[in-house]
């Protein structure tokens, strides 16, 4: 009896390799190490995939010697994104590896026509991950798929980490696929994603990220500056790390961000939502452009505190007035705020929320600590 | 099998059913869950905590009785033959979960592990190894489950730290939104696909030590964690939840650590000795049940066919999400786990409880005369 | 001697006759000369067994010696010249013996046999055998004076503090070296004969007031029964006193340390040593204690933990990290952090190998490079260094047959199983399955592989004692003394017993 068990055993192990199986081929060094992907569509409705992918050739991640290019970019058609990219396997033999991949880049068509043909696709398959970053072409994505790095970089890689750098620069709004799905399946869906755009600064070009797109249901409905994205950051709580500069009676101010804390709370007043935004900012006086030099005392303390949180304040309220007033985006999420805490509120008025933003009130108030102003001090007489 | 027919300690047993349980959690597929809102998730846990000291009152109340013996033994009392319908009915139970553990270990490999492959032969190697765990007897699976209580938990507290920074509590939903039936129902539900109430039930004379607190702590520690990885889920994925086949693993793919972009693997690994625990465990029962009243055979005698049985009817299941959906049903499930941790000891409690009277009668009537 | 019946030739006793022959007793004959000729049959014409027959007082004396074996000059001045010299007259018989053992010889150490084939043996162990005539017995003078090494540290078990002694070939000297550190009565050595053909000696040895009655009787009835013909080395008994479940783990324990030996003693473990052999057996041997060494009881507490924390992750290094490298590679690619990605996929897509395979071949020549090491002079050992590290790595990854990452992987393995080096076993064989079934099934496989192994090694339970004690069944109490090391001022306190970990 033991005899055949083993016997048995043996013949189960040796299924694996004889199986024609092939699990060879599933090594990484037979497959297409996607960095980036770009979609774009076509008049026909077909959709044209960008992909750029790891050129194992090359001698290096960086171009140092030899003349390979670190990456290929593969331009593929198909009816769907999935028969476009599985296409890619006819021209290299590979086939796609995705779980790799940094950043999915939509063409503007698309994003004005709606996203809901693209979402699916990285969804549903289960080699993509969910954290990959999503951003918007200002034109093509093949155009910024297809930008060439001087110093041989990978531009998918690049372009990941400029936007990872909202961490440390506030002027960009941060999307990943999983907060996609999340703000697109709310109540009232919106959400904001950067804009890329491909800049040629004489024979070298590189890729930006110029604007902030924003999106109510699937659709691009309009976009943020890059000041407008700071003050949207600071209301979403997204801000860690940053700068901010504003005028004063002396000059310009430049103050960096060290911490940011944004608190809301919605009350209901006559049957209309009363938001009220509270931002909390910790900053450090970086630059004072007045021409003169002036010591800072208590009352010039108190004017740059002030003038940041007038800045500050006015900037976030023309934010809020132009997405929910003019664009009609509750891109700040507030609509979840009224669903959690007014439940029967919100259940009343499901149906015509947009409205129900739009009149709603916000109240922005902005508290700003000076914590250092560098190498001055702060006189304590007068 | 261990011929010696161990015992194992409290502490031991429960942390195998801490760990069975909370591969139910992390296995879990939302399609169920659909009238639910996100808030609702997390709070048909503790629903869940009352209704299983619920349907342990029968049992406890028989364990207060009986002390060491389990129920087929208490059923055995009264009769062989209902023993051994009732052993039937066990092992019934038991053979479906784990045939429903081993598809849906093979949908999630089929799906997110090897999608691209043909590789449901491999579920008769998993079916090989639970049958190797189970042959080595109880006291083995009890020793391996404390350690890998120690591996999970870690795993465990690991990924859930590193995804506190991008929990957004904006994504919990109001509570008891669309009314508190649907809640209470999924809560049963989940009730129904937790056979470890059923497992206690059989198992109660190989565990030494106080079972009640054993218990307690059982079911308020697999409430709480199940709780905090809904929390978390919640918290983070937002409605994403609900276009996963398997949230908990895309939760487990959204950690992120230093240079790790993703700890998914680590929640696989968590599945792979959580199912292997719970295959192996649920085989052994079987075995052991069958053998004690069908006959003091040599293990492989029983386990050879369960194990067939097992591969052949995964591998008709495997690679059809069509014939998975209808094993893997709720119904099912929820009657086979309130029968055998319920309804089975209810009736012998009843059943007894007439036939001590019965007796006390008896003896009063002839101490009267 | 020149007497007709000494000279006589005898019809050797072949292996075939003593396998027919009873196994009782032979008694000592009564004729002296029937005792000298069965010693001849046994022995046959062996150069090295001498005969030197004399009378004194009119009494015949027969001694018997193996040359080689002992120490002539202790024999002729303790034993030889004083008998010659004495006054045996008076005495018959065995009283004859008693005299010259008692009154005149001044050795000490001596037996009386009165079994002839026992005599035979004890001859052999270099004992001196003497015989007279109208005796039922002989008496055997201890006298052993053979090659033998000088107690040095052993080179498998090097440490930073404590002795410098190993265990030698001689059991009396490991015996000694034991003894030595156990001034104590409760330190018991039990002597038995094992091998049927080398009657090697083994001795128990186990401390009487903590060791278990049980455990002892089992071990012993265990050496007893074992079937062996010749016992050249511990490692012959060690399947005998080990579990009897089919594991990749042993729980038998190997030492050339006397002081380690004794630590082992003291927690109420059996050790065993055999005649022969500097390895020493301790039984029941735990999982964890494999990452214990002495220098950790040595050192400071902070400093131990922090060394056994060290082997505990060097252990799983060495047995998970191929298996992982290969599984991350062919299944798992989205694990790659993204600053690798690129050279681990550019370097392995120019190797002709897939993963799986490379790393199986690597693996394969860095365990033909270490037998090689293991077998090879020690002046040609260097070249063999030099050959793996230079000619194997290097050339290998640059002519593009293996990946560097692969490299990387094979050095830190290797080194790391070099850490612990008592588990070096299982963790080889485990390291090549781990990286089977990561090539064939990625981390699946390799975690129902682990599942597979961890089950098996907790039903392991030698004497009753779990191998994965005390981790699991859990015994706080014993946790100072696991992964972490309490400090003496704790640990002094309450001894550590094995047979507390008991199920």
């Amino acid at each position: 009896m033991q005899k055949i068990g083993i016997l048995a055993a043996v013949i189960l192990l040796l299924l694996f390799p004889l199986n024609g199986q092939e699990t060879f081929k599933k090594d990484i060094s037979m497959r297409l190490v996607v960095q980036g992907i770009g979609i774009d569509i076509e008049d026909d409705g077909s959709y044209t995939v960008t992909l750029q992918a790891i050129n194992t050739n090359a001698q290096s991640v960086t171009f140092e010697g030899g003349d390979q290019e670190p990456v290929k970019t593969y331009n593929v058609t198909g009816d769907t994104i999935y028969t476009a990219v599985k296409s890619v396997t006819e021209m290299e033999g590979k086939t796609p590896l995705y779980s790799q991949n940094r950043v999915i880049i939509i063409g503007r068509d698309i994003a004005e026509k709606g996203l809901e043909g693209v979402i699916d696709f990285f969804v549903r398959d289960t080699g993509n991950c969910p954290s990959v970053d999503v951003a918007i072409a200002d034109g093509k994505a093949s155009e910024i798929l297809e930008v060439k790095s001087e110093s041989g970089e990978v531009i998918a890689r690049n372009i990941e980490q400029s936007i990872s750098s909202t961490d440390f620069e506030a002027e960009i709004s941060r999307l990943q696929i999983y907060e996609l799905v999340n703000r697109y399946e709310d109540k009232l869906p919106s959400f904001t994603m950067p804009i890329l755009a491909a800049v040629k600064d004489g024979d070298k070009e590189r890729v930006e990220i110029i604007e902030t797109a924003v999106f109510s249901g699937s659709k691009l409905k309009g976009t943020l500056t890059k000041e407008e994205t700071v003050m949207f950051n600071f209301l979403c709580n997204k801000v860690s790390s940053g700068a901010i500069s504003y005028d004063t009676d002396d000059g310009k101010i430049s103050m960096g961000v060290i911490d940011s804390k944004a608190t809301r709370r919605v009350s209901l007043q006559n049957n209309t939502p009363v938001f009220t935004l509270s931002v909390n900012v910790e900053g450090d006086i970086a630059e004072i452009y007045n021409g003169t030099a002036k010591t800072v005392d208590r009352a010039r303390l108190k004017e740059l505190k002030n003038g940041a949180e007038e800045h500050l304040k006015s900037g976030m309220e023309s934010v809020l007035k132009k997405l929910y007033t003019e664009l009609g985006c509750d891109a700040p999420g507030l609509s979840r705020l009224i669903y959690s805490r007014h439940p029967s509120f919100f259940r009343e008025n499901e149906k015509n929320l947009s409205t129900v933003m739009a009149n709603s009130q916000y109240n922005v108030e902005v508290k700003v600590t000076i914590r250092r102003v560098g190498h001055e001090l702060i006189k304590v007489a007068d | 099998m261990d011929s010696t027919k161990g015992k194992i300690n409290t502490f031991q047993f429960f942390s195998l059913l801490f760990l069975t349980r909370l591969l139910t959690t992390v296995t879990y597929i939302p399609s169920y869950m659909d009238d639910v809102l996100l808030s609702d998730v997390v709070i048909q846990t503790f629903f869940r905590f009352a209704f299983g000291i619920i349907i342990m009152i029968p049992m406890y109340l028989l364990y207060r009785r009986y002390g060491e013996l389990n129920i087929i033994d208490i059923v055995r009392q009264r009769s062989a033959k209902l023993a051994k319908i009732t052993a039937l009915i066990y092992a019934g139970a038991f053979f479906y979960f784990t045939l429903t553990t081993v598809a849906r270990l093979d949908v999630f490999a089929g799906t997110i592990v090897f999608p691209e492959s043909d590789i449901n032969y491999f579920l008769i190697f998993v079916v090989l190894i639970g049958c190797y765990g189970a042959y080595l007897g109880f006291e083995a699976l009890g020793r391996s489950a404390v350690l890998s209580l120690a591996l999970v938990a870690g795993a465990m507290v690991f990924i859930l730290a590193t995804l506190i920074k991008k929990m957004d509590f904006l994504n919990f939903t109001p509570v008891f939104y669309n009314g508190v039936s649907s809640v209470a129902k999924i809560s049963l539900d989940a009730v129904g696909r937790t056979i470890e109430y059923s497992i206690i039930a059989v198992s109660l004379p190989k565990v030494t030590g106080n079972k009640k607190n054993g218990f307690f702590f059982w079911i308020s520690a697999q409430t709480l964690v199940t709780g905090i990885i809904f929390f978390f889920e919640v918290a983070v994925m937002g409605n994403f939840t609900s276009t996963q086949l398997f949230p908990v693993h895309s939760l487990a793919s959204l950690a992120e650590f230093s240079m790790f972009g993703r700890l998914d693997a680590i929640i696989t690994g968590v599945w792979i000795l959580c199912a292997f625990l719970k295959i192996s465990l649920l085989i052994y029962l079987k075995v052991s049940i069958l053998k004690k009243e069908f006959g003091e055979k040599k293990p492989i005698y029983y386990m050879l066919p369960i194990g067939i049985a097992l591969s052949a009817i995964n591998l008709y299941v495997s690679m059809s999400v069509g014939r998975f959906a209808m094993l893997d049903s709720s119904t099912v499930k929820m009657s086979l786990t309130l029968s055998t941790a319920f309804f089975i000891p209810l009736i012998v409690l009843i059943i007894s409880g007439r036939k001590k009277e019965g007796e006390n009668c008896k003896k009063s009537v002839s101490s009267q005369r | 001697m020149k007497d007709s019946w000494f000279n006589k030739k005898v019809k050797e006793i072949t292996v075939d006759d003593r396998k027919t022959q009873p196994k009782e007793k032979t008694p000592i004959d009564r004729d002296m000369q029937k005792n000298v000729m069965h010693f001849k049959q046994c022995l046959g014409d062996a150069f090295d067994v001498k005969y030197r027959g004399c009378t004194v007082s009119g009494k015949e004396l027969m001694f018997i010696m193996l040359d080689g074996m002992c120490d002539n000059l202790l024999i002729t001045e303790q034993i030889m010249l004083p008998i010659l010299g004495s006054d045996l007259s008076g005495e018959e018989g065995a009283k004859v013996l008693y005299k010259a053992a008692d009154e005149v010889t001044a050795s000490i150490d001596k037996a009386i046999i009165n079994d002839l084939d026992k005599a035979i043996t004890e001859m052999i162990a270099g004992n001196l055998i003497m015989m007279t005539q109208e005796s039922e017995f002989v008496i055997a003078f201890g006298v052993q004076k053979f090659p033998k090494r000088n107690p040095e540290e052993p080179n498998t078990e090097s440490q930073e503090r404590g002795s410098r002694e190993g265990f030698v070939e001689s059991f009396k000297d490991n015996v000694a070296m034991i003894r030595r550190r156990v001034n104590n009565p409760v330190l018991k050595i039990k002597a038995l004969d094992v091998g049927t053909t080398s009657k090697t000696r083994v001795c128990v040895c186990y401390m009487s007031d903590r060791t278990d009655d049980k455990m002892l009787a089992d071990v012993l009835e265990r050496i007893n029964s074992a079937e062996l013909d010749t016992v050249i080395g511990s490692g012959y008994l060690q399947p005998f006193v080990d579990h009897k479940k089919p594991s990749i783990f042993t729980c038998v324990g190997t030492t050339e340390r006397p002081d380690v030996f004794t630590a082992k003693l003291s927690e109420g473990k059996i050790g065993i040593i055999v005649d022969g052999t500097p390895d020493a057996l301790i039984v029941p041997y735990l999982f964890i204690e494999h990452f214990h060494s002495l220098d950790d009881y040595l050192k400071r507490p902070y400093y131990a933990t922090f060394v056994r924390v060290l082997k505990m992750i060097s252990f799983m290094f060495s047995v998970f990290l191929p298996g992982l490298y290969v599984a991350i590679c062919t299944f798992h690619q989205e694990m790659i952090p993204e600053t690798m990605v690129f050279g681990i996929a550019g370097q392995e897509s120019k190797t002709p190998l897939p993963i799986m395979a490379e790393a199986l071949l690597i693996h394969l020549v860095y365990e033909i490079v270490r037998e090689a090491g293991l077998r090879m002079p020690k002046t040609v050992g260097q070249a063999v260094s030099i050959v793996g590290a230079l000619v194997i790595g290097e050339s290998a990854v640059t002519a593009g047959i293996i990946a560097a990452p692969m490299l990387i992987v094979v050095g830190l393995t290797a080194v790391s199983s070099f850490v612990v080096p008592s588990l070096y076993e299982p963790v080889a064989i485990l390291r090549f399955t781990f990286i089977i079934v990561g090539g064939i099934s990625g981390f699946y496989g390799i975690m129902l592989c682990f599942a597979a192994v961890l089950v098996n090694m907790t039903s392991l339970s030698p004497y009753d004692v779990p191998f994965t004690s005390p981790f699991s069944p859990t015994k706080i109490g014993a946790w100072r003394d696991m992964l972490i090391r309490s400090s003496w001022l704790n640990m002094g306190k309450r001894r550590m017993q094995i047979d507390k970990m008991k199920k």
